[in-house]
């Protein structure tokens, strides 16, 4: 089991009423799952997504990640976490703007503390697989939309995480980008990595071994 | 290391906003530097001045003992007897007397030189109470001499003068037979001439400013300023140790003055860097974020802004340091040209590095609180700033 969550809730105080983003979710994840969360805007999925991945922590239940509860964990613990065994992909493709594409994905290797020639060559395999051999110098604002993304995935997949959080990936891409992301991510997931999606493209979906609607806080 | 490259790789990119800021820090700085550089100079040409000077105390007139005797001894009308200077040496435990007549000749404001200040002395004693000055070309005075002059460094400098060349006082004519090193004293300004011609230049035969004594043991000054005292009740008599002491008070002051007017320049640019800072942190929430989400500490991200922050003010102290240097230079020449104070405004190691202290520590602070701010953000709000 990679990823365990028991009676998982988030609650948000809006003035005298609660809203509940996350409502008592029992949830199993494996390893080598492609899973995506589907539903309207305010159902609950990118905060789902924020606490299986430690961004935001729960009003209550528990999350085990490899076996081990993390919602106890210090806060260096959780930082270790993130940098090591979870790669995150953001719908606004969150690339440092002051950095090449390079850069950006050697960014998570060394702030885990590896040899900065090191991370180069770790990025340029990287780059190279997500199809950007010839982008490495370019930075941000130089790239499409669609090679950002790349560099998006290329950064998470930096330090060989065992699992891949996809926050909206296609939202901001056109249909035939979206379905090159798609594929991309769905390459990614025969080659062992678990991928969780939070979308509302169906061709991503497709992609997808298991889909679940949420709604209020709950799947459905 | 990652945080020095990611601080300083936003530095390049916000390339307007980092230019305006270090220019800010620059003017603080030079203008701090530059400031606190005139009493620096005026310090430390006294202390060389006076260190240096082979006399252990000076007798003017009662009626200057109330000023400090630098700011009193220009104001000299030669009312001084110059044969007092025998009955001085005959005074037990003084070795000698130098009596000295200064005059402030060529006093021409719309001149672009600087006016001429003549110490008219006994040619038999330049080398005795100037024994720190070197000439670098021809001779001191000798008893041959009527009008001839030596120079300071500064006024043949200035002037552009050289041995042989001749030079106008009161439009007389005097050569020049001799010119000093540069000593970083007030000699370096002044000009020397033989006391009987100054005296008679200026209609004032027999007339002294002030005498310079030797004393035969300094540890008895305060014996010897008694028997002066007693046998010249009308004149003042201070030592070095009090003219040294009335001169540090006054420099204390001043510096004083100086160090408010510089804080408050350091206070602004404070202030600027605070604000620049807060803005462009502001604008990167979402990128703090980012970092967060993918692993970076709070600890990178406070590292990172308080770097970015060091380096924008460590390269505007630099700048302002080179740039106080350029300051003073003109504040020297306004001071001289302008004001006639003969002194030389110094930015020395020492101030410097204070000033290069000064800008990181303005870094510091003003990078702590959007720091601290950005660091603790909870990062799934910062995600969807916008």
């Amino acid at each position: 089991m990679l990823v365990e969550t028991v009676g998982l809730s988030k609650t948000y105080e809006m003035g005298t009423y609660e809203v509940k983003a996350v409502d008592n979710l029992n949830l199993k994840i494996e390893e080598g799952d492609f899973i995506s969360f589907m539903g309207p805007s305010g159902s609950g999925k990118t905060t789902l997504l924020n606490l299986i991945g430690c961004v935001d922590n729960p009003t209550r239940g528990k999350i085990y990640f490899e076996g081990r509860e993390v919602t106890s964990l210090k806060e260096r613990e959780l930082d270790a976490l993130r940098l090591l065994r979870i790669g995150f992909v953001f719908q606004s493709f969150n690339l440092l703007p002051a950095f090449s594409a390079l850069e950006n994905v050697s960014l998570p290797m060394e702030l885990a503390g590896i040899p900065r020639s090191q991370g180069r060559q770790k990025a340029k395999e990287l780059l190279g697989l997500v199809g950007l051999e010839k982008r490495f110098f370019h930075r941000p604002y130089q790239l499409s939309a669609g090679e950002q993304q790349r560099v998006g995935i290329a950064r998470a997949l930096a330090n060989n995480p065992s699992l891949i959080l996809a926050d909206e990936p296609t939202g901001n891409l056109d249909s035939n980008t979206a379905l090159e992301i798609a594929n991309l991510l769905g390459k990614l997931n025969k080659e062992g990595k678990t991928i969780i999606v939070v979308t509302h493209a169906e061709d991503i979906s497709q992609k997808a071994k298991k889909v679940f609607k949420m709604r209020d806080g709950k799947i459905i | 290391m990652v945080s020095s490259h990611l601080a300083a790789r936003n530095l390049v990119r916000k390339k307007s906003r980092t230019i305006l800021t270090v220019t800010g820090i620059t003017l603080a700085i030079a203008f701090t530097v530059g400031l606190l550089s005139v009493s620096e100079g005026f310090l430390l040409s006294f202390n060389k001045t006076i260190k240096k000077r082979g006399v252990d105390a000076f007798v003017v007139p009662e009626e200057k003992g109330g000023v400090p005797f630098f700011m009193g001894r220009l104001g000299g009308k030669g009312d001084l007897p110059e044969d007092y200077a025998k009955k001085l040496e005959k005074i037990k435990g003084v070795k000698f007397v130098i009596p000295v007549k200064v005059v402030v000749a060529d006093l021409d404001p719309f001149s672009a030189n600087m006016p001429l200040i003549v110490d008219g002395i006994p040619v038999s004693a330049l080398p005795k109470i100037r024994s720190y000055c070197r000439l670098t070309q021809g001779r001191m005075l000798n008893d041959q001499d009527k009008k001839s002059l030596v120079l300071g460094y500064n006024v043949a400098k200035d002037r552009k003068l050289k041995v042989g060349d001749e030079q106008s006082i009161l439009e007389e004519p005097f050569r020049v037979v001799g010119i000093f090193e540069q000593t970083g004293t007030i000699s370096d300004f002044k000009t020397y001439a033989p006391l009987p011609t100054v005296q008679r230049l200026f209609g004032e035969k027999g007339k002294i400013d002030y005498f310079e004594i030797k004393a035969e043991e300094v540890d008895q000054m305060g014996v010897l300023v008694k028997k002066i005292k007693e046998q010249f009740p009308h004149l003042s008599v201070f030592p070095l140790e009090q003219v040294v002491r009335q001169m540090k008070e006054m420099l204390s002051m001043a510096r004083a003055i100086h160090i408010c007017v510089a804080s408050f320049a350091l206070l602004i640019g404070v202030l600027f860097v605070a604000c620049t800072q807060v803005w462009a942190i502001s604008e990167r929430i979402k990128e703090f974020a980012t970092l967060r989400v993918i692993g970076a500490s709070r600890s990178f991200i406070f590292k990172t802004i308080l770097i970015e922050s060091i380096i924008l003010t460590g390269l505007g102290g630099i700048l302002g340091c080179f740039s106080g240097f350029g300051l003073s230079k003109v504040i020297t020449l306004l001071l001289q040209r302008i004001a006639h104070l003969y002194l030389e405004a110094q930015v020395t190691p020492r101030l410097f590095l204070g000033g290069m202290l000064i800008s990181i520590l303005i870094g510091t602070l003003s990078g702590l609180l959007p720091a601290l701010k950005i660091a603790r953000e909870n990062m799934a709000e910062s995600l969807r700033y916008e």
